[in-house]
């Protein structure tokens, strides 16, 4: 069996990722200018921010529909593998971390009276969820590997 | 559940990272399996036992309790 050339199988790959980051930057600052609209009052810093906040999340969606991701298939045995079990046990640990970290929250926020607007509580929520996920996961994982 | 997937492993000569190759998953769930610290699903289960020419009771057998482990079930 003789191997593809090395060339040939870079070019595309190459090509996708720059496709990706490309349509990404077009679809952030779009966002950015969309967001920056609403404020004109302070529009390029507007504009920075939240196209920079959107950069990420952007290339990976162009890298997902445009890009190389569209010829990824999901792997019909990931069911079958360790990391598989392993993420489903910090998911739904993390789930019921959510709703009891946000049931004293609000109970804490009621009580006392204090202002909490909806946009702090949203990211609040997320980011606990995030690295409280990351960590049971982490933890799940060290002592099996 | 206990097994001798690394005996029977290393008696081919397989690395892990081979045996999960022909078994379709990653090398981290072998290890596992091996250590006793993963038990695989139906399918997997006879994937394995078809791997190595074997039936899956010959592989897998129930986990031996310690004294200690079986007062407390």
């Amino acid at each position: 069996m003789t191997a593809p050339p090395l060339a040939a199988g870079r070019r595309p790959a190459a090509r996708d990722l720059l496709v990706a980051w490309f349509v990404g930057l077009l679809f952030a600052a779009g966002l950015g200018a969309g967001a920056a609209l609403l404020r004109p009052e302070q529009f390029w810093l507007v504009f920075g921010v939240f196209t920079a906040c959107a950069l990420a999340p952007s290339i990976a969606l162009a890298w997902l529909v445009v890009g190389a991701g569209r010829r990824v298939r999901p792997d019909p045995r990931a069911e079958e593998n360790v990391e598989s079990r392993w993420f489903e046990k910090a998911a739904s640990g993390a789930l019921f971390d959510v709703l009891a970290a946000a049931g004293v929250t609000a109970g804490a926020v009621s009580l006392l009276g204090l202002p909490l607007s909806a946009d702090v509580a949203l990211v609040g929520v997320w980011a606990f969820a995030l690295a409280d996920g990351g960590l049971r996961y982490a933890v799940i994982r060290r002592p099996e590997s | 559940m206990d097994n001798d997937l690394a005996e029977r492993r290393a008696g081919l000569g397989w690395s892990q990272a081979v045996l999960a190759e022909r078994l379709g998953v990653s090398r981290q769930t072998v290890i596992s399996i091996e250590r006793g610290r993963f038990d695989p699903s139906l399918p997997l289960a006879f994937r394995i036992a078809a791997v190595f020419g074997a039936r899956i009771d010959e592989i897998f057998t129930p986990a031996t309790e310690s004294p200690a482990t079986a007062r407390l079930g």
